[in-house]
């Protein structure tokens, strides 16, 4: 059994979840709460329809004025005004202002059916969108007669094969519609929701159901730009990138050959590490490699300007400005809380369609830490990376780790990249050494775990793995090695020092004696010199004391027997 | 064909007055038998209760569809009241004299 026939509505994303869009020559019901998008969805089914599937669409109001609707729709890029005066789109505004109206006797909505079949035949109508066409409940006292007529409007659409968007609100959450129009359209439901978290205004679309058809059955972000709506596949549904063998140059030459050739083309690079550990630097060198291959590189800046990153470049040896000016580079740089999450995913993918880089990176990704919870953020990020991946384009992305809810946000994203490259400061031999783990690499031979790395005018390089005693030593033997080396060091030093200090007190200890047997003889001899004067026995006793000086000083050996005398 | 000659001949049998205060618009498609119903109807109506004093207009959007546009027409029948005042409009095949005399403020509240 084949699938249902299928009407692509041009909007961006929408016939991915879809898988190619509404069912042909039937109606859908497109329901939510008041604000949910639901006029503009159906504006741009039929605007698309329209300027890009030559299909000529009629949309019937029943709540909005004509001049509301031709403004709002050119908020999203599609002039009504131009379009009609081509005959491929037609509005018409039914009024059902029930004030003035009474009713008497039995009736039927002929007028309607008309006024649609008039407009329809008038430009060869395709499509159709009525919104909110359950305002006929409101305005019309008898349901069975409303009832009985939808029945007989969508047997009349299908009829003609016009391929409807049917509006309607939303009766709850998820609680189907206020007036149950989902009765009379079995065929395919979407519903749009619009609610408010942590202050920012998340939209998502769900297909409720499709009849007949696969479909994409989670809920899906969306965003309403001047490009109208653009719905964010969790993934570009199929993992089924091309895997490139080609290697692009790290721009650092002995990572390259570390990584047995560079970067593959097309992967997802990861680059984390802890303030000031050259993650930007890092980025710029495979910038500068991309650059000087000619190849676009578009490089989204989340913390610094595009001068500041100029200025800052200029001291590690890297020289932008050639290719900003030739716009072989772009530097965009962007607040984080510019837009929503979603926002921020929608202007990559407008920059990437845009601008059209082979190259691009994101720095630093950590940026939308601030932006939505852990899991926002994460399934954003999964976008991101799959949304440059699926375009085969080469993406770099920094993160800042800090915290620890950082090291979820560098594990989380870490799993979705092929390379991940970290920087660490660590301190050693009394300074403090950068060093570039390689942690993963998917598809390639890399040498093995850690590098020492330098960053000077001419930019970064790798040093030499570290040669000691037992061999060549790289990774975690490296450190302990350095490690050890130290302690014994220190060891050495200390015994030494300990030796000098018990030198210093023993002469220390000595010169006091000397001092003590000094004093001892000067207080000898001022009595023997007073005695002198009172006897020759005095002189006799000063002979003997300086006999026993000589021998103590000898004694001694301190060096001031020549100061005595 | 059958349908526009019996509505000709429904419309042309409505003793309207040359000149008169209510002028009335009957918008109909074709000559159902709601449409017929609701002449008959409304011509009753006027008969008893204004007196000479009103012109009916029929008007089958089977012929005439764009004026369903412009007129803003969404149910079949509308009586629309054209003079005197403001706009007013009931819809229906005029079954219920009570109300369209209401709507139409021939007789007040």
């Amino acid at each position: 059994m084949h699938g249902v026939e299928k009407t692509p509505t041009g909007i961006a994303g929408l016939d991915d979840i879809l898988e190619g869009g509404l069912p042909k020559g039937r109606p859908t019901l497109v329901y939510g709460g008041a604000g949910c998008g639901k006029t503009l969805l159906s504006m741009e089914f039929l605007c698309r329809g329209a300027t890009q599937f030559d299909e000529p669409g009629l949309f019937v109001s029943f709540e909005e004025r004509k001049d509301d609707l031709i403004a709002n729709v050119s908020s999203i890029g599609f002039d009504l005004t131009a379009l009609q005066s081509e005959g491929k789109f037609a509005i018409d505004c039914v009024r059902l202002d029930d004030a003035n109206t009474t009713e008497s006797g039995t009736f039927n909505l002929d007028g309607l059916f008309i006024r649609i079949a008039t407009l329809a035949d008038a430009i060869g109508a395709r499509r159709i969108a009525l919104d909110t066409l359950e305002v006929l409940f409101t305005s019309i006292q008898d349901p069975g007669i409303v009832r009985s007529e939808l029945r007989r409007l969508f047997e009349w659409l299908k009829d003609r094969g016009l391929t409807a968007i049917v509006t309607a609100e939303a009766a709850s959450r998820e609680g189907g519609t206020r007036y149950g129009i989902e009765e009379f359209v079995s065929d395919c439901v979407i519903f749009l929701d619009h609610r408010t978290s942590d202050e920012r205004a998340i939209r998502r679309l769900r297909v409720v159901k499709y009849r007949g058809s696969w479909h994409h059955a989670d809920e899906y972000p969306f965003v309403i730009s001047f490009k109208g709506l653009n719905i964010l596949p969790v993934f570009t549904m199929r993992l089924n990138h091309e895997a490139s063998d080609e290697r692009v140059s790290t721009g650092i030459d002995r990572l390259d050959h570390t990584l047995s050739g560079g970067f593959f083309r097309g992967s997802s690079i990861l680059i984390s590490g802890s303030a000031g550990t050259a993650k930007t630097t890092f980025a710029f060198h495979f910038v500068r490699a991309a650059c000087e291959r000619g190849e676009r590189t578009l490089y989204l800046s989340y913390e610094e300007s595009p001068s500041q990153l100029t200025r800052n470049l200029q001291s590690v040896g890297i020289d932008v400005r050639p290719w900003l000016k030739t716009g072989l580079l772009r530097i965009e740089s962007l607040r984080p809380t510019q837009y929503s999450l979603e926002g921020h995913l929608l202007r990559m993918q407008e920059l990437v369609d845009d601008y059209q880089p082979r190259n691009v990176v994101v720095d630093p990704v950590t940026s939308f830490l601030r932006m939505g919870s852990m899991a926002h953020t994460a399934s954003m990020l999964f976008r991101e990376v799959d949304l440059l991946k699926s375009r085969g384009i080469t993406s770099v992305f920094t993160a800042l780790s800090q915290s620890d809810e950082n090291e979820h946000s560098e594990v989380l994203i870490s799993s979705l990249v092929d390379t991940w490259l970290l920087t660490r400061l660590v301190e050693s031999n009394g300074e403090r050494n950068r060093v570039l783990f390689i942690i993963k690499s998917r598809g390639m031979a890399h040498s093995n775990q850690l590098a020492e790395f330098v960053i000077s005018g001419n930019g970064i390089d790798l040093l030499e793995p570290y040669i000691g005693p037992s061999g060549v030593l790289t990774g975690t033997a490296r450190i302990l090695q350095v490690e050890s080396e130290r302690a014994a060091a220190e060891m050495r030093v200390n015994r030494v020092e300990r030796a000098r200090e018990r030198m210093v007190r023993k002469q220390l200890d000595i010169e006091s004696q000397v001092n003590a047997l000094w004093r001892n003889f000067d207080e000898e001899r001022a009595i023997l010199e007073e005695s002198v004067l009172e006897g020759t026995d005095a002189l006799e006793e000063l002979l003997r004391l300086r006999e026993l000086m000589r021998t103590s000083r000898w004694s001694s050996n301190d060096g001031r027997t020549d100061t005595s005398g | 064909m059958v349908r526009s000659n019996a509505l000709a001949q429904a419309a042309g049998a409505l003793s309207n007055a040359s000149s008169g205060k209510w002028e009335l618009d009957l918008y109909v498609v074709g000559a159902t038998v709601m449409s017929l119903r609701a002449i008959a109807n409304l011509e009753h109506i006027c008969q008893q209760n204004l007196a000479g004093n009103y012109r009916i207009e029929v008007i089958d959007l089977d012929v005439h569809p764009e004026l369903a546009i412009e007129h803003n027409i969404t149910a079949i029948p509308t009586l629309v009241r054209r003079s005197p005042g403001p706009s007013r409009r009931i819809i229906g095949d005029l079954s219920d004299a009570a109300t369209v005399l209401l709507g139409l403020e021939i007789i007040a509240v």
